[in-house]
């Protein structure tokens, strides 16, 4: 266990230096109240309905979408990186994974969920 | 330069490449066939790439390939129950042509996602490797948790699918947590490795019996093993029936299989004190539980569903013995099981009077319309009672016998009285037929859809053929019990 002394002396000094912040910007922060900073979000937009409120299943599909070609360049990047020591399993390895995702481009296309109207 | 795949590893995944290839083919035609031939062209489809890996399957017999350093084999335990999850995929295409168009679920994803969950569990039971197991089991659970909701329309359906995802998702980090345990306990998740780490001397550490327990509870909840059976009952009665048949025929086969392999055959469960008494307890609860509910149902299919629990309790017990004859008695009765599951389920499909089947009283009368559909229907009751002459007969013969022979009394003696038990609500299935006219004295006898008319003839076929003649298939058995390793 003594070889993981170090992460644990780490884990004290993070949570000392944090209660150390914080109790700074109590004792000497200015403490003023105004009616802008009793909203929820004292900055950026102003607030509108309420959080249960539903939105369209386009949003969801698109970030359906969205994921899959995200995961793609995640696999896709090392092996570009990696390309001549891989050679032809590794060219082989990768277009079978393109071409399984081209497959699920052509279903999403033609499924029409690339359509946003 | 490496060599980290070649083709000789790909040789056991052949019949997976196959039916892969089938759902790529399927899917692309669900896209590009006009819609009034598109339901044809998918059965089409995907019956041919089941034969066709079939096919391929029983070429692979026999030759033991092994592939990717070990950690996917195709050993003949592999294949032989393979084989029994496409032949329950093909009876339940046939059984769902006519369902899914009656039903507003006409969607050519159905066949595609059944084909994926077929492949899943090819994957799963075909692996040495935990995580491979793993990869299949989440292919096959995923397959299954959309199938289960695809009747959109219905809210049972979509409740159905959401308590299958949460409970399967929370089952499956038992699951996980126990692999990671053992990992940790011997330093491998191969299989043979685990054993070879677990008879050292790891398997006393409370870390690998901590894992132990945790995979023990992810299997339970997979083949719904009382107390972690909760989520069978609505699950299968909300989903589409056929695919209720699918999965507590094929997906309790496929996790028995993974069962087997890593309970019974990886780890040397014989070293731990106790341990084969504890799961001795569950069969019986299991057993009882299930039975004594199924005696109040009055849903057909809810009632089925408590009975594919005690099913699953009469097959732990084969479990809890872990001798090679109970290994050999599990696989015949997985197989008994899974064709009357899909047959029974499979007629449900089939309307009496344009009423769905869902109560008892939906079945009045349904002699007279659909006979010989009720004659199948009766067959199937007697096989789950294990009457003489069916597959359910050898098989709980089987299992019963392999008990004995170990010294296991107690638990022998509950199995035989739950038998008995379960008598009186498979024939009240009969009686509701055969002995209620229902209401409208009607004799019109209805045609059933012709290909679901096939799909029960082929679950009846095969039901008297293994009671009838078991030799054929315990020999098959006894060859891919010896292929365990």
């Amino acid at each position: 266990m003594r070889e993981y002394l170090p992460i644990l002396i780490m884990i004290l000094v993070g949570i000392g230096l944090a209660g150390v912040f914080t109790a700074i910007s109590i004792l000497f922060g200015p403490k003023l109240s105004t009616e802008t900073k009793q909203t929820p979000f004292e900055s950026g937009f102003l607030t509108q309905g309420t959080e249960g409120q539903r939105y369209d299943v386009k949003f969801f599909m698109t970030a359906l979408v969205f994921l899959v070609f995200d995961v793609e360049v995640v696999f896709l990047y090392p092996w570009a990186v990696q390309i001549r020591e891989l050679h032809w399993p590794g060219l082989i390895a990768a277009l079978f994974f393109i071409s399984v995702l081209v497959l699920g481009l052509v279903y999403d296309w033609k499924k029409g969920a690339l359509e946003w109207e | 330069m490496p060599n980290f795949i070649s083709l000789v590893d790909l040789l056991p995944l052949i019949p997976e490449l196959i039916l892969f290839l089938t759902l790529v083919v399927a899917m692309l035609a669900d896209l590009f066939v006009p819609s009034n031939r598109r339901n044809d062209v998918l059965v089409g489809i995907s019956l041919g790439g089941i034969v066709l890996t079939m096919l391929a399957e029983m070429q692979l017999y026999g030759a033991d390939y092994t592939g990717f350093y070990g950690t996917v084999v195709a050993d003949n335990y592999s294949i032989l129950l393979e084989l029994v999850y496409l032949l329950i995929g093909l009876m339940t295409i046939l059984l769902s042509r006519h369902y899914i168009t009656e039903n507003e679920m006409n969607f050519g994803e159905y066949y595609v996602l059944l084909l994926s969950a077929l492949i899943g569990m090819m994957l799963m039971s075909s692996s040495l490797e935990l995580l491979v197991i793993f990869i299949g089991l989440e292919i096959m659970s995923i397959s299954s948790y959309i199938l289960v909701g695809m009747k959109r329309k219905i809210p049972e359906s979509g409740e159905a699918a959401l308590k299958y995802l949460l409970l399967g998702a929370f089952s499956t980090g038992f699951l996980l947590y126990g692999i990671s345990l053992l990992y940790g306990a011997t330093g491998s998740t191969y299989l043979p490795d685990m054993l070879q780490q677990l008879r050292l001397g790891a398997v006393e550490t409370p870390l690998a019996l901590a894992g132990i327990a945790l995979l023990t509870i992810g299997l339970s909840f997979k083949v719904a093993i009382v107390p972690f059976h909760m989520w069978t009952p609505d699950v299968y009665s909300g989903a589409p029936t056929p695919v209720t048949g699918f999965l507590s025929a094929a997906a309790k086969a496929a996790g028995f299989a993974i069962m087997i392999r890593i309970l019974l055959v990886g780890i040397p469960l014989e070293q731990v004190e106790g341990w084969e008494t504890i799961l001795g307890w569950l069969a019986m609860l299991t057993m009882t539980i299930g039975n004594l509910v199924a005696l109040q149902q009055q849903n057909v299919k809810r009632m089925l569903a408590y009975s594919s629990i005690a099913h699953a309790g009469y097959m732990m017990v084969a479990i809890a013995v872990g001798t090679t004859a109970a290994i050999g008695s599990v696989l015949f009765y997985v197989l008994a099981y899974a064709v009357v599951s899909t047959g029974a389920f499979g007629i449900l499909t089939i309307r009496n009077r344009g009423r769905i089947l869902e109560t008892y009283e939906d079945l009045h009368g349904y002699a007279r319309t659909n006979p010989m559909l009720a004659l199948g229907m009766s067959l199937m009751m007697l096989s789950l009672i294990g009457l003489p002459l069916t597959g359910g007969f050898v098989g709980k013969l089987r299992i019963f016998g392999a008990a004995l022979e170990a010294d296991w009394i107690l638990l022998t003696v509950v199995a035989v009285l739950n038998s008995a038990l379960s008598v009186y609500y498979y024939l009240q299935v009969i009686a509701c037929m055969y002995l209620k006219a229902g209401e409208e004295t009607s004799t019109v006898v209805e045609t059933p859809p012709r290909l679901a008319s096939f799909g029960v003839g082929l679950t009846v076929f095969a039901t008297l053929y293994l009671g009838i003649f078991p030799d054929d298939f315990l020999l098959l058995i006894n060859e891919s019990v010896r292929s365990l390793r």
